[in-house]
Order: C-alpha cells, then sequence, then structure tokens
C-alpha cells in the first residue's frame, strides 16, 4: 500500500465574519490558501493531482467549490476536484479523505482545503415567498398583477438567517449552544469555569502570536478592496478579563444558561491548506515531509450531546493506532465551546459507558493543561467551520516540530452528533 | 498564383469559399490574391446555379489580415499607387454587384483591406472569439483605406461613426462591431457556417436575411440628425481641429482622411472612390509615410530574437515569474505578466509595501474594466494569478525574476544575492536598473551569466519598449529567455550593450541637457519646448524634466557624467536648481501651472545664474537652431553607441528613440533624420558649435560615419541583419 506524507500546509487569518473578509468569499479564500501552499512547497499546480475541499456553507455561485479553487490556483483543467461536508468537521474529512486516495493508489498528490467564509452565508427567502413570487410573474393581466401583489404579507419579506439555521440541528431541534448548555448542566460544568477557560484560550492565542508561533502557519492576506495587510488572526484578545466575560448575558439560554458568547467560539471566515503526497513521490521531487497520518475515526453519539464527539472519536483512533493517550504528546481539542470541551476533559477522565468498546475507552486518560491547546483555541482563534479540521492538525504539526516531540492528537465535535479525530506523527522522526 | 480562395460547391447551390493562403502563415490580399478573387468572382457571375456564396477563414485567429504591405514598401510612385487602388476597388466592386447573396464569416483578424473585402460582401457574420478583429488602421502607416472602405464604412454605419475609426484605426471585438453596426451579428465561431447558410436561405425566402438581425440601438432622431449634412460638416471641422492640435500637422494621413471624407460628401459613389484613390496617391509619396512604414517593419523584426542566439526559448513555455519590488514600477511589471497569463509572485520587504503593490495593480485592473478593455471575470483572472510574498519563498520554479527595488547598488546586490539562493539554476534574475550597470549588480551573483537587464520605461503598461541588456557574461540561454519575456508581454525588446544610461537613457542625456545650457542663453525659455515640439517630440525638454522629476534627471545627468565625462557635463543650471530645491525644501517644476511658462522661480535662479556667470543674456536663437542643438548631440551620441557596439545597428537606435521617448516618428528617428539631412550636415553644425561649446565637437565615429555617408558600415554582424530586415515574411495589415 502506498504511504501518504504531509508535505506543508499553511491558513489564512481567522477573521471575525462580517469584518475584514466580509469581501473574500470561500472561493478566493481557498484559491489565496492553495496558491501559498504550493509556492511555500515549492510545488507547481501542474504536479497536483486532486483537490478536495471541506466545506459548510456552500456558496450559492460555487456548487462545487473545490473545483472554482483549483482552477483559480492554477490547477490544471484535467485535474479533478470534489467538495465535502462533514459539517464542522469538513477540513478534516478533506486531509483524511486526500491521505485515503494517495495509500489507495489513486493519485500521487492531493491538495486537502478547509475553508468557510460565514460572512457570505446567504440570507433566505421563505418558501410561501417564492410560490407567491412564481405566480405574480404568470400573471399577463393588470388584474391579475394587482391581485398578485395583494397576496403578499409583511412577515413575507422577513428573510430567514441561513447561519441560525445552520447552527440548528434538525434531529434534535437544538441549536449548537444548546448543546454545550446540555453538557454544562449534565457535567456541572459552572460559569466561572466556563468564563476561565475562555481567559486561558486567549492567554495562550495572544501569547503564541507574540512569540510568533503562530505566524509561521499563517499568511498574510491583503483583501479587497482595500488592499490592506491583514497578518494575523483578530479575534486573540489582549487582557481578556473574567470581569468582562462575566458582563455577558447568556446568549443561548438567557435565564438559567451559563454559555455565553465569550466562552464560545466566534462565526468567522478563514481557510487552511495541506498538501499531500504519495511518500516516494514526493522523494522523488526532492520534497521533505513534515508529518503522517497514523490513524482518524469518526465516530457517532447523541446529537443533544455531539460536544462529547472527541471523547468518542479518540478512543477509536487510538485503538486503530494501537496507541493510548500515553503516547500523545500534544492535543488540539477544537473549542467549540469551553463548556463543551470541558465536559470532554471529564469525559477522558471518566469515558461515557457507550464509548466504543471497553480495549478503546481504556485508551483515553486524563489530558494533562500543559498538552491541551496550548497556542490557544477557536474561542479566542475562531472557528470558521468547514476549515477548523485542518487548521488543527497544520497547528499540531507545527507545535510538535517546534518542541521536536512525535505523536499528536486533533479532534473536534461535529454538529449532529459526531467526533473526529486524527492522530499524527511527525516525519522521520 | 497565390493559392488563397478554396471554392466548395455543393447541392443546395451554396459555394462555400475558404480562405487560406497556401503559402504564408496569414491571409493577405498581394495582387496576385486579387487576381484570383477576381477570377473566382467571374466564376461565380457565371454560374447560374449558385445561389449563395460564404466567405471562411481557414487559418485560425486570422481572417484577413490586410493587404500584403510587402507590396507597397516600394511603391512610391503616384500613378502606381493609384492604380493599386483602383484595381482594387474595382475587384470589390464587382464583389458587391454579385446578384447572389454573399456573407463573411469573420472570426479572427480582419483588418485593412481584410475589413474592405467584408465590407463588399452583401451579409457580415462576426465571431465571439477573442481574437476576432475588425478594424481599419492604415493610419498607422500613414495611409488610408484605399479599397473602398473610405466609401462603403460610411455607408455603413454613418459618416459619424466612421470618421473616428478610420482616423484612429481602432479595433474592434466582435460585439462592439456589431453595435456599431459594422456586421450584423455575433456568434461564437463554430456556428459561424450554420448561421452562414440560414442567412443565405432567409434571404432566398424574403428578399433579404435583414429580419434575422436586430436593428440599430440608435433612436431614429438620432439617425436623422447625424444623417444631415450640417451634422457631417460640423464632425469634420472637430475632427480636423483634434487632428491639428495633436499632431501639430507632421502628419498628413489623418488630414488626407478628413479631405477624403469632406471631398466625398456631395459627390456620388463613383467620385468618392476616385478621391479615394488620389488620396492614397498623394500619401503614398509622402516620405512620412514611409517612415511609418519602414517602423512598422523595424518594430515587427525587432520582436524576432536575434539569429546570432545559440540557445532559443518560446515565449510560450514561461510560466512562472516574480517581481520583487512592489514600487509603481515592480506592480506595474508584475500586472504586466498577469495580464499575459504568468503566475507571477509579488515580493517586497515589509507587507505595507507589498499591500501598496497589491492596490496599484487592483486599481489599474479596475480602471480597464471601467473602459471596458477587461470583463469583470477577466480582471478576476488576472488577479488571481498575482501572488503577494513578503519572504523569499515560492521562487524555486521561476522562469524569471524581475527585480525592481531601490537603485541602490548595496540593497541591490543584496537582493541578487538572495536570489540566487532562493531560485533554481536556470532561473533568470533580471534587473530593472535604469541608473546602475547591470553587470555591476550582478557582481557577486554565483552564476552572472544568468544576470540580464530589462529596462522597462515608466509607466510600463503604457510604455512600448523595452531595453535587454545584455552584459559581457550573460548566456545566450539567459538572454533568449529574457528577450522571450518581453515578446510574450507583446513589448519591443532592443538588445543593448551594458553601459551607463543603457541605450536611450544615454542618447536622451545630451538632449536634456542642452536644454539646461539653453535655458541660461535663449530670452524666452518656453521657446525650447516650442522648438523641439516643432521638430516633432511629443513634449519638449522641460515638460519631459518635469514629468520624470527634476532630482531623478538631475541623478541621471550625474551618473552620465561621470560615465562619459566633459561631453556629459550638467548644464550649470541644474547646479542652481538644486540649490533652489533645497531652499524651498519641495520639489518645484520648471513650468508653471498648465505648463505655459516658466515659474517665477526658476526665472530668478536663470538671472542669478546669468548674472555670476556673465553669459550671453537673451539670445535670441530661431526654433531651427534650438532644435539643432538639442538633436545633433544625440545624433553624436548615437554614433558613438554603434561604434562601441552598445546598439547593434542602426535601426535599433532609431526604433528604441521613437518607441521609448516619442523621438520624431516621421522622421524616422535619429539616424534616420541625419541620414535624410546629409550626416555632414550634422558634423558642420557641431563644428561651428564646438567653437563656443568644445563639448559638442563631433565624435570621432560620427566623423568616420559622415566620411563614408552612412551609420550602417557599423555593423558588426553586417550580414546577418541584412538577410533579417529583407526576409519580410508575411507580414500585412493596411
Amino acid at each position: 500500500m502506498a504511504e501518504a506524507v504531509i508535505i506543508g500546509g499553511v491558513r489564512t487569518p481567522f477573521v471575525r465574519a462580517g469584518a475584514e473578509l466580509s469581501g473574500t468569499p470561500a472561493p478566493e479564500l481557498g484559491r489565496l490558501a492553495v496558491q501559498e501552499l504550493l509556492y511555500r512547497c515549492g510545488v507547481s499546480p501542474e504536479e497536483i493531482d486532486e483537490l478536495i475541499a471541506g466545506n459548510v456553507a456552500s456558496p450559492v455561485d460555487a456548487a462545487n467549490v473545490a473545483r472554482v479553487i483549483a482552477l483559480r490556483a492554477g490547477i490544471p483543467k484535467d485535474r479533478i476536484a470534489h467538495t465535502v461536508n462533514r459539517n464542522c468537521a469538513s477540513g478534516m474529512e478533506s486531509v483524511t479523505q486526500a491521505a485515503a486516495r494517495i495509500t489507495s493508489g489513486a493519485v500521487r498528490s492531493v491538495v486537502a482545503v478547509g475553508v468557510d467564509s460565514m460572512s457570505n452565508v446567504p440570507l433566505l427567502f421563505k418558501q410561501r415567498f417564492g410560490e407567491k413570487l412564481l405566480q405574480l410573474s404568470k400573471a399577463k393581466t393588470a388584474g391579475q398583477k394587482l391581485a398578485g401583489i395583494s397576496r403578499f404579507r409583511p412577515s413575507d419579506f422577513a428573510p430567514l438567517i441561513g447561519l441560525k439555521l445552520g447552527l440548528t440541528d434538525p434531529v434534535s431541534d437544538m441549536m449548537m449552544g444548546d448543546t454545550a448548555e446540555k453538557l454544562a448542566r449534565e457535567y456541572a460544568i459552572s460559569r466561572d469555569e466556563q468564563d476561565q477557560f475562555a481567559v486561558r484560550s486567549h492567554e495562550k492565542a495572544v501569547g503564541a502570536w507574540k512569540s510568533g508561533r503562530l505566524s509561521d502557519e499563517t499568511m498574510t492576506l491583503y483583501p479587497q478592496p482595500r488592499s490592506e495587510a491583514l497578518e494575523q488572526d483578530i479575534g486573540p484578545r489582549e487582557g481578556q478579563s473574567m470581569a468582562a466575560l462575566g458582563k455577558m448575558k447568556p446568549y443561548f439560554d438567557r435565564k438559567w444558561g451559563s454559555v455565553t458568547v465569550g466562552n464560545s467560539c466566534g462565526i468567522t471566515d478563514g481557510a487552511a491548506a495541506l498538501l499531500l503526497m504519495e511518500a516516494e513521490y514526493a522523494k522523488s521531487l526532492g520534497l521533505k515531509p513534515v508529518g503522517r497520518i497514523r490513524s482518524a475515526e469518526f465516530a457517532g453519539c447523541d446529537p443533544s450531546r455531539m460536544g462529547l464527539g472527541p471523547v468518542y472519536s479518540s478512543a477509536k483512533a487510538l485503538q486503530s493506532a494501537g496507541m493510548t493517550m500515553d503516547d500523545v504528546d500534544l492535543v488540539e481539542l477544537n473549542e467549540a465551546f469551553a463548556a463543551q470541551v470541558l465536559a470532554c476533559l471529564k469525559g477522558f477522565e471518566n469515558p461515557p459507558e457507550d464509548c466504543g468498546g471497553s480495549d478503546a475507552a481504556s485508551r483515553l486518560r486524563p489530558i494533562d493543561e500543559d498538552k491541551l491547546n496550548v497556542n490557544g483555541g477557536a474561542i479566542a482563534i475562531g472557528h470558521p467551520v468547514g476549515a477548523t479540521g485542518a487548521r488543527l492538525i497544520l497547528t499540531l504539526l507545527g507545535e510538535l516540530e517546534r518542541r521536536d516531540q512525535n505523536v499528536g492528537l486533533a479532534t473536534l465535535c461535529i454538529g449532529g452528533g459526531q467526533g473526529g479525530a486524527v492522530i499524527v506523527e511527525r516525519a522521520a522522526a | 498564383m497565390a493559392d488563397m480562395w478554396h471554392l466548395e460547391k455543393s447541392d443546395d447551390g451554396i459555394v462555400r469559399v475558404t480562405i487560406d493562403r497556401k503559402d504564408r502563415p496569414v491571409n493577405a490580399l498581394s495582387r496576385s490574391v486579387m487576381e484570383e478573387l477576381q477570377e473566382l468572382i467571374q466564376s461565380i457571375r457565371d454560374d447560374s446555379s449558385i445561389r449563395g456564396v460564404i466567405f471562411q477563414s481557414g487559418k485560425p485567429g486570422v481572417f484577413i489580415a490586410g493587404a500584403d504591405i510587402t507590396e507597397f514598401e516600394d511603391l512610391t510612385d503616384k500613378t502606381a499607387a493609384e492604380e493599386v487602388s483602383t484595381f482594387g476597388q474595382g475587384v470589390f466592386q464587382e464583389l458587391e454587384n454579385l446578384k447572389v447573396p454573399t456573407v463573411a464569416l469573420i472570426s479572427g483578424a480582419c483588418l485593412g483591406g481584410g475589413l474592405e473585402f467584408a465590407l463588399a460582401c452583401r451579409y457580415r457574420v462576426a465571431s465571439t472569439h477573442e481574437k476576432t478583429k475588425l478594424g481599419l488602421p492604415e493610419v498607422q502607416l500613414g495611409l488610408l483605406p484605399g479599397w473602398g472602405g473610405t466609401v462603403r464604412l460610411p455607408r455603413q454605419i454613418g459618416l459619424i461613426d466612421a470618421l473616428p475609426l478610420v482616423l484612429s484605426g481602432r479595433q474592434l471585438g466582435g460585439f462592439q462591431a456589431r453595435s456599431k453596426g459594422v456586421v450584423h451579428e455575433v456568434v461564437p465561431p463554430e456556428a459561424l457556417r450554420s448561421v452562414g447558410e440560414k442567412i443565405v436561405q432567409t434571404h432566398h425566402e424574403f428578399g433579404s436575411a435583414s429580419r434575422l438581425f436586430r436593428g440599430s440601438k440608435k433612436p431614429g432622431w438620432q439617425r436623422f440628425i447625424e444623417g444631415t449634412s450640417a451634422a457631417k460638416k460640423f464632425a469634420l471641422k472637430k475632427a480636423r481641429q483634434t487632428v491639428l492640435a495633436k499632431t501639430h500637422g507632421h502628419y498628413p494621413a489623418p488630414l488626407a482622411i478628413i479631405e477624403t471624407f469632406q471631398q466625398g460628401l456631395a459627390a456620388d459613389d463613383n467620385r468618392r472612390f476616385k478621391i479615394e484613390a488620389a488620396g492614397i496617391a498623394e500619401l503614398a509619396a509622402n516620405p512620412v509615410t514611409r517612415e511609418c512604414i519602414r517602423l512598422f517593419f523595424l518594430q515587427e523584426e525587432a520582436k524576432k530574437p536575434p539569429a546570432e542566439l545559440d540557445a532559443k526559448f518560446d515565449s510560450k513555455d514561461l510560466k512562472q515569474a516574480a517581481v520583487i519590488g512592489a514600487g509603481a514600477m515592480g506592480a506595474g511589471i508584475a500586472l504586466l505578466l498577469a495580464r499575459k497569463g504568468v503566475a507571477t509572485r509579488l515580493k517586497d520587504i515589509k507587507s505595507e509595501f507589498v499591500a501598496r503593490g497589491v492596490k496599484t495593480v487592483r486599481e489599474l485592473l479596475d480602471k480597464d474594466t471601467k473602459r471596458k478593455k477587461l470583463t469583470k471575470r477577466q480582471a478576476e483572472e488576472i488577479f488571481d494569478r498575482l501572488s503577494p510574498a513578503t519572504d523569499y519563498r515560492g521562487l524555486k520554479n521561476a522562469d524569471v525574476v524581475i527585480e525592481a527595488v531601490v537603485e541602490v547598488t548595496e540593497i541591490k546586490r543584496q537582493v541578487f544575492a538572495e536570489l540566487a539562493a532562493a531560485t533554481n539554476a536556470e532561473t533568470v534574475l533580471a534587473t530593472n536598473t535604469s541608473s546602475l550597470l547591470v553587470s555591476d549588480v550582478a557582481r557577486d551573483v554565483p552564476h552572472p551569466e544568468r544576470v540580464v537587464g530589462l529596462h522597462f520605461f515608466n509607466p510600463p503598461h503604457q510604455m512600448p519598449l523595452v531595453e535587454v541588456i545584455r552584459t559581457e557574461q550573460t548566456s545566450d540561454e539567459a538572454l533568449a529567455k529574457a528577450f522571450a519575456v518581453v515578446q510574450r508581454l507583446g513589448k519591443t525588446p532592443v538588445v543593448v550593450g551594458d553601459c551607463a544610461g543603457f541605450l536611450v537613457n544615454r542618447l536622451l542625456g545630451p538632449y536634456m541637457n542642452e536644454a539646461g545650457f539653453l535655458l541660461a542663453e535663449v530670452a524666452d525659455p518656453m521657446e525650447i519646448d516650442r522648438a523641439a515640439v516643432d521638430f516633432g517630440m511629443p513634449m519638449g525638454p522641460l515638460a519631459l524634466s518635469d514629468l520624470v522629476g527634476l532630482d531623478v534627471a538631475a541623478h541621471v545627468a550625474d551618473n552620465l557624467h561621470a560615465a562619459y565625462g566633459e561631453r556629459m557635463k550638467p548644464a550649470a543650471i541644474w547646479g542652481t536648481l538644486k540649490q533652489l530645491r533645497e531652499k524651498l525644501g519641495t520639489q518645484p517644476k520648471l513650468l508653471a501651472e498648465g505648463g505655459l511658462s516658466v515659474q517665477e522661480s526658476v526665472l530668478r535662479s536663470i538671472a542669478e545664474l546669468r548674472k555670476s556667470s556673465g553669459s550671453v543674456v537673451g539670445t535670441s536663437l530661431n526654433r531651427e537652431a534650438i532644435a539643432q542643438r538639442l538633436v545633433f548631440p544625440v545624433i553624436n551620441e548615437a554614433a558613438i553607441c554603434l561604434a562601441e557596439g552598445v546598439a547593434r545597428r542602426p535601426e535599433d537606435i532609431d526604433l528604441a528613440m521613437v518607441f521609448g521617448t516619442g523621438f520624431a516618428p516621421f522622421r524616422g528617428g535619429p539616424l534616420k533624420y541625419a541620414q535624410s539631412i546629409g550626416i555632414q550636415t550634422v558634423v558642420d553644425g557641431l563644428q561651428k558649435l564646438a567653437d563656443s561649446y568644445p563639448h559638442l565637437a563631433p565624435s570621432d565615429a560620427l566623423l568616420e560615419a559622415a566620411r563614408r555617408g552612412t551609420f550602417e558600415v557599423n555593423f558588426r554582424q553586417n550580414s546577418s541583419v541584412d538577410a533579417g530586415l529583407s526576409s519580410k515574411t508575411s507580414r500585412a495589415a493596411g
């Protein structure tokens, strides 16, 4: 079986939706990341066989956003590209699929992208508005037209907010934040604990940027129309305090809840891209791999407790890798909500009963604070849904290299009740 | 027989003619091709079973590129020129007179005689192909459309719309041609044939195929007003004023075009054809036309790589490039590359500098989108090809890197050392320096053979010339690749030697410097600029130094002085003006707002200088004398350049000066001008001046050229150049 290796990666700065990147839609974000990736790796677009993009917000003008990104990045027309959607794990899905395509021998080089422009999630009109509009367009006489117009009601014009719909689980009918509230209640996680966690996330991210630990993985953008340089994530806030966070009202359960905008990840724009190649092919091009994927697993769980997904998927991934948490040097566990991460930590300590059988569950251990999200997480940096999975792997590889350590776990929870986990290993270690 | 019209008759009675000249890569209308067409028309007329004729090109990208202008090159005789015109008019008249419907299916270049042919067909359909261009560019060669173009185009689209097209030589794309009414319809290239057949069928069914096309977009009242003779006369009067203001009467062709339209106003078609033929006869004999045609050939010739190079590089193989330095120049060059489909990395040291470059690019693209030169989609594609960066990553696969950082030797050397490490062994490293020696910049590069100079002129998107500078060490491979870059950008390359100022700035140096001496001498300094413009320069030296900036001009002048010594010693006024700049702390211009007078402060400086040096105050020189004073030293320096081998041939110097500085094109460039007035005249003039101004003494090289009566013997590769110039293959226009 062919071996897949990771050659390199890069990401854009992550920016709160509606701000600097609002004029940079997903195909453009993806194009920028992929082009920069290829330049940095010293690989010309002609060497690329396939591009896989993880994306959730599905731009209306680019049904298969992967194909648009590939063509705009200069990858030849006769190559293939497809878009994958595993909700919050779409970026991770693109990487695991890329690796699988290479190990199967189908292709030799794949660009895996995770990208989302949550600024550009469209507003939708209600079904009945569309029906009435159709009726009106069929009207011929003035009378029919007048009748057509008179059928509209003011409420028809109120748009549906696509973003809100997307962040609601249609099966349990809960918003993502509601599932975090549920975990907070079940695991008795206090508001203070959540806010503490959020403050730490900001402190770590600010520290990482200050010491340049995140600058190497991040490219500079010159977003249109202003062309001004954007070098860093906008989210991490220096001096984020308990006092400031304490003032915020719970967003999802206004009366009894504890999950606020401040202890949750933001709605964000961004992209991350990784280049994967067949090991021998990389060697023939004179490229040095940075790492490889040791195992990758997704696991299902209760949609109303989707936040626990990392516990389930990590147990499974450790089992396939033949490892236990003791073998893992570093962990990137996505911070959708502080409550959700804290619940996961408890889950790693005491695995839930339905967690993948006794062998898998026995591989979990409590996670040391100093191994977890050492450069901050999505609460500070942001969570462009389709991009984060790829970002976690990228950040993890960079930090392993810096610490000269070998094994890392990247894991995240997935709206709809799943978890994703990837265990990476540094190359030639 | 040239063998261009290939006939195929089918059962439906439609004759399909494929236009495909077998002996040339493009379809051009030579005498024999026209005779062949005449026979074809005859045979169609004689065959009553024919119901229609469809013309379509067999060459991709070209319909008919125009008349075969290699045939006009020696056509200086009035009677002969008139005969060529009358003959062509006659053939096209026969085409127009055919009873069966004729359809021109136009995909690719349809220019000059090609469009005149199409206009004689009953129906014209253009394709959406990007190379589809329709126009009458004869004016650019100093001619007018001589095969019925001045008659049929106004008949088709009205004089008011036809006049600017003929005067500018502007080329229209398919959609533009339809909206102007030049063609009836525009369709995708692969639909041309079936649309052509449909037109013939509809024509037979209804007596005309006009029901297939949508009518003019212009409202009826506007068409009515534009049809009145008062409106036409007004338009002609306005056009004459504009032309005179722009050309100062140096170019006869636009005036002849206006005159032809004017005389045609009251005439019938028969008479109009005669007026047109008389017009072209007049122009063909005019020396200005000869110079325009010569420059056209020189330019075409210059676009071919020098024959003596051992290496070849196809400009189509240029895939990746990088530009170092995102200033106006760097960003401009990067945009040129991206426009031509080259993936380009644009690097500067700080992200704020890169941001400025990205902004420059964006603004230029937005401007072109607004002017409809680019669609939004095309602009995005170009923008996508540009990748901004602040480090040297991503240069490993670059075919060429062009450096455009500040003009400081140390900094450039450092950039080149870094580039040498960041690129692959085949990457050509080019510097866009204008004031340093390429070999100086390349001094520390481990493989100096891959270093060349690519000197773009400012602003790069407008200036057509690029100097390709070869150092002693530059390899043939590197030069071929650098040359291919310029070809790819659609610019005119001139290969020159590595000397201070290279060719163009070196020759411009004495011209600007003499303007400085004259400033202190002549009573009315504005006479200097007027003399230059009268001579045929696009602007005078004073306006030009304001345009490039006085400090830049002073810097160049110091450089040239250091390199060439006494003959380039800067005039004293430049020093005085420098003091003035320092005193004021600003960057004053020589000319006041509007450019009609010299600034007060400058006049005071001149007065001070005169007082202190006791020089002749307020001499009155006539404009001719001033022009000689400006131009003769240029010729002198050009002769030295030829002797030193800085330029390969006199034609290169003429071409470089015309395209690089706008040097009086109708005079054919400085050396052609010297030839035409006699080199000895230049020597005599300089010798006389040298009595008062020793630095103007004629050089040995010029004396030698005068003795031989030609600059030509200075040719280093005489024979290859001759061969190159006489093999004017396949060039067509007009």
